[in-house]
């Protein structure tokens, strides 16, 4: 073993150029520290935003239509619930920064072409609004509550696609560039927001006036989400790379859970389930997103 | 142009209530760099025990690794400079190789090569096994046989040799010797004239041009402090101490120094030069001529020093006999001598535009004992009367009066220590004229180019020949004729190739003896890359982290791959059992200074060594050390800081009389 150094050992030798070195040597990137793959907190989020945006957007559109006549109550627990799938929403956004103590740095330094930073102000004034829409209705100002309904359903829309548009920007992931990406995340929320309200009619009779309408639509969200599966996996697609991803998930390592989890167990099983008009529509959720 | 960004409204009022960091790329402070860690050039000695740092191939995972560092020395050319070996203290592997910043020569900054060591150690080719021939030379067939039969067979055979006095019969042929001495020892002691190198297609041209004029057959320029930098060829990447000097040109270029290249090819040299004089090649001298004429015409030379240094009085008694002898005399009779050196001669000659030899020619002259010049290698050794181009370029150093000044360019053995080794043997009695043939009575180094012309001639045999860095077959001109030599087992009795991998020569051996790289083998170093004076160790890193270990190892290839050995203990371990009884008195030469009577061991010899460096044990007990570990911890030591003006110093009559003897 060595001995320490007595403090006399003066060998370093420093040159003007070393001196200058370290006086302005400052770090000006961080490592990534995420590898390649998305890790669950990408899919975790798509699927609290999907409920957020949905489970909200139906019983809103139904009351603001006529549609369904919807109670109050009814409305305050899916804003509630929305605003509950809304913040988690934002906890797995930060965890899945690189840096999350910087997650400020997103809105406060805002990149203005980036879709993360506009996704972001479209959480926070989604947010904001259901918060307001809230307080409003708590101290009775039905009036003015009602006027925001539509800028909530507007931006309920946003909510539900704008990832589309951020994974388009991020280049390099070539699977992720598919024009129908924007539909897939509508069909996410509309399905997500249907089935969570048909699930929790199970245990809220207060929701049963909206179920037939949401069965309805659940049907159809379904159907539709397995014909874009159809166009987006049976299609080739422009680059050799997006074929490859394409290929892993229906062939490759993720074939089970593409096949047996969100095919079969998301989308086909609830749908036949619901075609054959059993009750269980509760099922379809959760499944439907993983791919 | 602002580096300062525009702040966005936002941006602004979240840094204003201070949700945010300021950013204030006005003093350059962004962030403290706190993560992965204070930003640190290189690792401070006091933690080179246990170095952490992240596992690269894991990044960014943040997984430390712990290393334990020891230093070395760069073998991939001649420049030694000075690595930093990182042994991953878990798994006991070399992971990596690094500058040593306490180098005195390289300083931490080392070129492509010396991380590469790394590619060398770790090359699934190597060889890791002592491999005999089988079957006939050159057949490419080859079994593995222990260092025990090789050293049994190869001392037998020099055993006869020495004892029939066929002493020059036995050779050792090197490329790159990459340490101080060592050899030349064991061939004194062995008595043998045998000795042989690659110097006469290198550097011999040029370091003939230099001896002629004082004894010292290569100059170390002082870079550092020079005004006027003048390189033939190109230095810069590809001379000897190539990076040492590079890193203190380029310093120097930084703080004004101006730079003058002489080279055909656009150089990484050239591509530095503020006058890039693309010569002929061969022409050099021509342009060097013209130069001294305008230093001498226009009043530039350094008179005092010509007074002191030149034997101007011997000149002109000799040439000019006629003429009063005073100093005014011999410049006008040099200036007569020169007159015909024009810049438009040198134009004609060179290709070089008489405005560039005038403008560069002054700048010499006005830099005085400040101008520094180099001359590595192309010009020389590449044309026939090479030598004269190095004698031409130190003229304009004798005429400004920059020899062995500051800034200029001194002797190369000033800046060079040679160690004082244990019982020196006396120099050999024998004259090997298969390497210095008589009728080339001035040849500066051994004819080795010749030496299979020679053997085919009959001029005499080889009965044991050693090759080690040196791949002849594939480097020298003329490769056939050494391999009609290597093939002829009447020529060439036995051939061991000392080598850490394959190579045409080695092709041609009857031994393949593995021998260690930078970092599994001992050395000293000590070359003249700056005005001052140091000594380095290359040291088998394995072999010494053993030792932190409390480990002992008597053989280096107990630790390196395979049975990778090295040359030292190699050549003691052959030498003893040479002389197993003592008759023949080499074993007396390696014998431990410290155990009357026994073996010496490698680190004997080193201890020795070290133990008489000027300043070192001083330096060693300041640390607790002794001079051995202090080297194996540290790696290298500058005795002196500035070498410079000897030539003024006075004599004590003491040193006088030992300059003579
Ligand atoms: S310049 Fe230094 S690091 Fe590069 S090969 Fe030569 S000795 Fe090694």
């Amino acid at each position: 073993m060595f001995r320490p150094l007595k403090k006399s050992f003066n060998l370093k030798k420093e040159s003007k150029i070393d001196t200058d070195i370290k006086q302005t040597a400052r770090r000006v990137y961080d490592a990534p520290n995420k590898g390649i793959l998305w890790d669950w907190e990408v899919a975790g989020y798509i699927f609290t935003k999907a409920i957020a945006a949905g489970i909200i957007a139906f019983p809103f559109l139904f009351q603001m239509t006529g549609l369904v006549k919807v109670a109050d109550s009814v409305l305050f627990t899916v804003a509630i619930s929305s605003l509950l799938f809304l913040g988690l929403t934002g906890i797995l956004l930060i965890k899945d920064l690189d840096q999350p103590k910087r997650f400020l740095y997103v809105l406060l330094r805002p990149n203005w072409t980036s879709w993360l930073v506009k996704g972001g102000y479209t959480i926070t004034a989604f947010g904001g609004l259901v918060t307001l829409w809230c307080v409003l209705k708590y101290f009775d100002f039905p009036i003015i509550a009602d006027l925001i309904v539509w800028p909530i359903l507007i931006l309920s829309v946003l909510l539900a696609i704008y990832t589309a548009f951020l994974f388009g920007q991020a280049k390099g992931r070539d699977f992720w560039q598919s024009p129908l990406l924007s539909l897939h995340m509508l069909l996410h929320s509309v399905v997500g927001g249907s089935a969570a309200l048909l699930a929790a009619s199970m245990f809220l009779p207060a929701l049963m006036p909206l179920v037939p309408l949401l069965k309805e639509i659940l049907i159809w969200s379904l159907l539709i989400q397995l014909l874009s599966f159809a166009a987006e996996f049976l299609s080739s697609h422009p680059t050799e790379d997006a074929n490859k991803a394409a290929h892993m998930i229906t062939h490759g390592t993720f074939r089970t859970a593409f096949w047996g989890g969100v095919v079969l167990l998301g989308n086909a099983i609830p749908l036949l389930l619901l075609i054959g008009k059993l009750r269980i529509a509760g099922c379809s959720r959760g499944l439907s997103f993983w791919y | 142009m602002s580096l300062k960004p525009k702040l966005g409204l936002i941006e602004k009022f979240a840094e204003g209530i201070g949700l945010i960091p300021k950013l204030n790329f006005e003093d350059g402070k962004i962030e403290p760099m706190n993560d992965p860690g204070d930003l640190s050039n290189y690792p401070p000695p006091e933690k080179w025990d246990d170095w952490v740092e992240y596992e690269p191939t894991k990044w960014s995972r943040k997984i430390k690794r712990h290393y334990t560092i020891v230093p070395t020395s760069c073998f991939n050319c001649e420049s030694g400079c000075g690595l930093l070996s990182y042994v991953d203290k878990e798994t006991g592997e070399v992971r990596k190789f690094e500058g040593n910043p306490y180098h005195p020569a390289s300083r931490g900054r080392i070129c492509a090569k010396g991380p590469a060591t790394i590619n060398q150690i770790k090359d699934p080719d190597r060889i890791l096994h002592p491999m005999r021939r089988v079957g006939k030379r050159g057949a490419g067939k080859w079994e593995r046989v222990s260092w025990d039969v090789v050293l049994d067979e190869i001392a037998a055979k020099i055993r006869k040799a020495i004892k029939e006095e066929r002493n020059n019969e036995i050779t050792y042929h090197v490329g790159r010797p990459g340490h101080e001495g060592f050899m030349d020892r064991v061939l004194q002691a062995w008595g043998v004239d045998g000795h042989n190198s690659h110097t006469n297609v290198c550097s011999a041209g040029a370091r003939t041009g230099f001896a002629l004029w004082d004894g010292f057959d290569r100059k170390m320029p002082d870079f550092a402090n020079a005004e006027f930098i003048l390189m033939i060829s190109a230095h810069l990447e590809s001379g000897h101490y190539f990076n040492p000097h590079a890193q203190r040109i380029i310093e120097s270029k930084n703080s004004g120094t101006k730079i003058a290249v002489m080279d055909i090819r656009l150089s990484n040299t050239a591509s530095r030069a503020d006058h890039w004089m693309a010569t002929y090649p061969g022409t050099e001298a021509a342009v060097l001529l013209a130069m001294a004429k305008i230093i001498l015409d226009e009043g530039l030379y350094n008179e005092a020093y010509l007074r002191n240094w030149i034997n101007w009085a011997a000149w002109l008694e000799a040439d000019h006999p006629k003429t009063e002898i005073s100093f005014e005399n011999f410049i006008l009779k040099l200036k007569e001598e020169y007159a015909e050196y024009t810049p438009e001669f040198a134009e004609q000659e060179s290709g070089v535009t008489t405005q560039a030899v005038v403008d560069v020619a002054r700048q010499i002259g006005r830099a005085g004992s400040r101008f520094s010049s180099i001359n590595w290698r192309s010009a020389s050794s590449g044309n026939l009367g090479g030598w004269q181009i190095a004698r031409c370029l130190q003229f304009l150093n004798v005429l400004t009066g920059s020899l062995g000044t500051k800034g200029g360019s001194l002797p190369s053995s000033w800046n060079k220590y040679s160690p004082k080794m244990p019982n020196p043997p006396p120099p050999q009695k024998y004259w090997n004229e298969l390497h210095f043939p008589k009728e080339y009575p001035l040849a500066h180094f051994e004819m080795s180019f010749l030496l299979p012309h020679f053997l085919k001639e009959g001029r005499g045999k080889i009965d044991v020949y050693f090759t080690r860095v040196f791949n002849p077959v594939w480097t020298f001109p003329d490769g056939f004729s050494w391999i009609e030599a290597l093939r002829d087992t009447e020529k060439i009795g036995l051939h061991a190739a000392l080598t850490p991998t394959w190579n045409e020569t080695a092709y041609f051996a009857d031994y393949v003896l593995p021998m260690g790289h930078a970092s599994e083998r001992h050395d000293i170093i000590s070359y003249e890359t700056h005005a001052g004076k140091w000594i380095a160790f290359r040291q088998p890193v394995l072999r010494e982290v053993a030792r932190r270990n409390g480990k002992a190892v008597k053989y280096t290839y107990e630790t390196n791959p395979g049975e990778v050995w090295e040359e030292d203990e190699f050549w003691i371990e052959l030498s003893w059992r040479i002389d197993p009884d003592g008759s023949l008195g080499i074993r007396d030469y390696f014998i431990s200074p410290y155990r009357p009577g026994e073996k010496m061991t490698v680190d004997e010899y080193y201890q020795y060594i070290f133990e008489r460096v000027p300043g070192l044990p001083e330096a060693a007990e300041k640390e607790g050390l002794t001079p051995l570990d202090y080297m194996r911890r540290f790696g290298a030591f500058e005795m002196e800081k500035e070498v410079l003006e000897l030539h003024n110093k006075v004599l004590t009559e003491q040193q006088l009389y030992e300059s003579l003897s």
